[in-house]
């Protein structure tokens, strides 16, 4: 017994001894969260090509379970241990890389790009969407234009809706005419739909419960839209997210949002009439029975509503497009550009992240590497590949639309990426020449901004909070953000 | 005389009364907490037979309905495929003949063998040194004994989140087991710096102190070593403490989430334990960013997991039980 406890008690300091010597070669970690970006980088192989190109380094993707905030929050806490296991490269949003640059980590990408044996040519440069570009500028006050990050999985936001509703209701032929472009359009449109429900249109398309074999009663029905709307329960269209609402539909409508004076300090700027008549705008429709935030129908994204038809119209990411599908009621979904409120204002965000290299005591060889797998990930065929893979999100470069497998998947896309090829299709002919890709300045802070005025949003069209009171609400709240 | 003795049928009617309207309140309280405590669960077990249209749907059915009459279904009808899914993954087929995944398979098995294995360990680790310490501090006497267990206690005020940033930073400055993609390593940052712990070593210290010190002194008379001691009479006496602190320590490792999402990289799904794997394996279904439409699948997952510790509860009962009423405290 006694010899047991002794064997026992040294096996358990042995493991403690384990794992001190270590054969120093390049390593390159690569800190990404997990889901659907995990698994494409994982299936596209990246890494093992990388490796196999480049004999000596070893890529290490590190999965973060969780999403970006956890990321975040990890990648933080690494840099504060020490370099052994911080990322080299790391995903993440402006105001995530404005925390690594106040913490002197993040590395100014500009000396790569310039360089002209493993750099960028001007040609490669222009090649990127110059939007996403942007949105890796202005960390630095002296140098406003260095790049600090490249885009690495970017998403928008589309206008989702269901497209056999829209054929029942305006004909085979004429549908497409009367899908939206702008909100005054949306508008009379909404209220026609409503009055063709109210009419019962579309009662008679969508079986709700179906002939049972077992007894002998006829009891099929179909779902009747119109009941829904005598119920309060059908409001033709729905905004997804309050955040992306709030700050897209203020640029549309020609008003402020926030500004910075550099990383570490923005300020919030909405309080201004053109928002606020935006905002009473929307609680005018919302009022009308005609628009509706996701919480309004009870659920936190309104393809719920969609899939329940409760809802035909949505906006929504386009990383999400494909869960307006229902397994319940057949119907085909169709996608659009968001609407606009003026021509010269035809603003859409731009989502989604970037990648930054980080420097805790990495040897230049160690920094080289990074951009160099940085580089070969952004590869037009690499991106296309990528976006393909993952569905949702866009290729970062032009020249990736022009990719052979990529012109396949806009045109004849497989049935499991219909919906978001379509959403690619808009990306690629509507938002990169026609729209205007915005991205708000990011500094520490601009994600608590964020959040609070969807709370607004939400504050005004879900608990019917009058206008002026929301917006003096959320600048008591934001008072550290106001410039005095 | 003797008549007073008994109590007069009308105040032992009132008495009968009184205590059955007692009786009947504590029931019904009891009878309420213990529906706030088990319709959670009656509702995960409910949702993971759901289909997913169901989980969606405006209207919520209690039990699972279908879809073609509306009614309630019988057991044997509701999906228990959703269980089948999370461990063979949902793939279907397009026009092409080509197969996707619509949902990649959790690896149960793997996260079960790695929190059996690290849990073993942790519990094994955990007992040897809280049993040496305990027996230390309430039966050897040597200079600052008591100052040192103070100082011991004072650490149980700091929350044990903090340490989690303290034991990351020593572990990822002084080896390579952090994120390592060597899974013996990864053992290791998993097991280490748990196998101590100051409230078990305080928690057996108390039943170690109740042992009258007769016993020690009689041992000593017969010339016995204090090591024999603690293994001939300690550890018997104190066994339902120990078994308790086992229990404890075993269910602690199972519901562990912020160490092992730590220092586990998710990027080999063989490493995961079963908290975070859970995490992991259902963010393929539901992005962070996308809608969560795959609640029941996630629910199913939440009842595979919480099956095992469940039955070993049941099993277990009196002996978890009979430690935690006698500590009056829960680690």
């Amino acid at each position: 017994m006694k010899k047991n406890l002794v064997l026992l008690l040294f096996i358990l300091f042995a493991f403690t001894l384990v794992g001190c010597k270590r054969d120093k070669g390049i390593t390159v970690r690569f800190g990404v969260i997990s889901g659907q970006i995990s698994q494409a980088i994982e299936r596209l192989q990246f890494k093992q090509r990388f490796e196999d190109a480049n004999p000596g380094v070893t890529v290490e993707i590190v999965v973060t379970s969780g999403g970006y905030d956890e990321l975040r929050k990890q990648t933080i806490l690494d840099i504060n241990s020490g370099n052994r296991v911080t990322p080299d490269l790391v995903l993440g949003y402006p105001d995530h890389f404005a925390e690594y640059f106040g913490g002197g980590v993040l590395v100014n990408l500009q000396p790569y790009i310039d360089n002209e044996e493993y750099g960028y040519s001007q040609a490669e440069l222009d090649d990127f969407v110059e939007s996403y570009l942007n949105e890796n500028k202005g960390f630095d006050n002296d140098n406003p234009n260095d790049i600090y990050g490249l885009p690495f999985n970017k998403s928008s936001e589309v206008m989702i809706f269901n497209k056999t509703a829209f054929e029942i209701m305006f004909g085979e032929e004429g549908w497409e005419e009367r899908v939206p472009t702008t909100w005054e359009e949306l508008e009379t449109l909404a209220e026609e739909i409503i009055e063709k429900v109210e009419d019962g249109e579309l009662d008679d398309h969508w079986i709700e419960t179906a002939d049972n074999p077992d007894t002998e009663k006829n009891e099929e029905t179909k779902r009747s839209i119109s009941k829904l709307l005598e119920e309060d329960k059908f409001v033709p269209f729905g905004y997804d997210s309050s955040g992306n609402g709030f700050i897209t539909l203020t640029r549309q409508w020609g008003g402020a949002y926030t500004e910075r004076d550099n990383v570490a300090k923005g300020y919030i700027l909405f309080d201004n009439p053109k928002s606020k008549e935006m905002m009473s705008y929307l609680k005018d429709l919302n009022e009308r029975g005609i628009f509706n935030a996701a919480a309004n129908y009870g659920s936190t994204y309104c393809s719920d509503a969609l899939k329940d038809l409760r809802c035909l119209i949505t906006v929504g990411s386009t990383a999400g497009v494909r869960y307006n599908e229902s397994d319940k009621y057949e119907y085909e979904l169709g996608v659009a550009p968001i609407p606009y409120k003026e021509a010269d204002k035809k603003f859409v965000i731009q989502q989604g992240t970037n990648i930054g290299i980080l420097d805790v005591k990495n040897s230049e060889e160690e920094l080289l590497a990074a951009w160099k797998f940085l580089k070969f990930m952004l590869e037009p065929e690499n991106t296309a590949a990528f976006a393909m893979e993952t569905g949702g999100y866009f290729p970062v470069r032009k020249s990736a639309y022009e990719d052979e497998e990529y012109q396949t998947y806009l045109s004849n896309p497989s049935d499991d990426k219909k919906a978001y090829s379509q959403a690619a299709n808009i990306a690629l002919n509507f938002y990169i020449e026609d729209y205007t890709f915005f991205v708000d300045p990011a500094f520490i802070g601009s994600s608590t901004i964020r959040d609070q005025v969807g709370n607004l949003f939400d504050d005004v069209l879900v608990n019917k909070m009058e206008v002026n009171a929301a917006y003096s609400k959320y600048y008591r709240a934001l008072q550290p953000y106001v410039r005095s | 005389m003797e008549k007073e003795l008994y109590l007069n049928p009308q105040e032992l009617r009132k008495f009968k009364i009184k205590t059955g309207i007692g009786r009947f309140f504590i029931y019904l309280f009891t009878i309420i907490m213990a529906l706030f405590i088990l319709i959670p669960f009656l509702w995960m077990l409910l949702s993971s037979v759901k289909e997913t249209w169901e989980i969606t749907a405006e209207q919520v059915t209690f039990l699972p309905t279908s879809l073609t009459t509306g009614r309630s279904l019988w057991p044997w009808d509701w999906a228990w495929d959703n269980y089948g899914n999370l461990l063979k993954g949902i793939t279907r087929i397009d026009e092409s003949g080509r197969e996707y995944s619509v949902f990649d398979p959790i690896p149960f098995g793997s996260m079960f063998l790695n929190t059996i294995v690290v849990g073993f360990f942790t519990t094994l680790g955990t007992t040897v040194t809280t049993i040496l310490a305990a027996f230390a501090f309430s039966r050897l006497n040597f200079k600052g004994r008591d100052t040192i267990f103070a100082i011991m206690l004072a650490t149980m005020m700091i929350p044990g989140e903090v340490f989690v940033i303290t034991n990351y930073m020593t572990l990822s400055k002084y080896t390579y087991w952090i994120k390592s993609p060597v899974h013996f390593e990864n053992y290791l940052a998993l097991i280490v710096p748990f196998i101590t712990s100051v409230f078990y070593t305080f928690f057996l210290r108390q039943t170690f102190k109740q042992i009258p010190n007769e016993l020690y002194l009689a041992a000593k008379v017969d010339g016995t070593t204090d090591f024999k001691y603690l293994l001939k009479v300690m550890i018997p006496l104190g066994q339902a403490t120990i078994t308790t602190i086992i229990i404890l320590s075993m269910i602690g490792t199972w519901n562990a989430y912020i160490w092992p999402r730590f220092v586990t990289n998710a990027e080999y799904t063989n490493q995961l334990l079963v908290s975070n794997g859970l995490m992991v394996g259902l963010q393929g279904a539901s992005e962070t960013t996308g809608p969560n439409s795959v609640l029941n699948l996630q629910m199913a997952a939440s009842t595979m997991v919480t099956i095992p510790l469940l039955i070993t509860f049941f099993l277990l009962k009196k002996y978890i039980l009979r430690g935690v009423s006698r500590s009056g405290i829960k680690g």
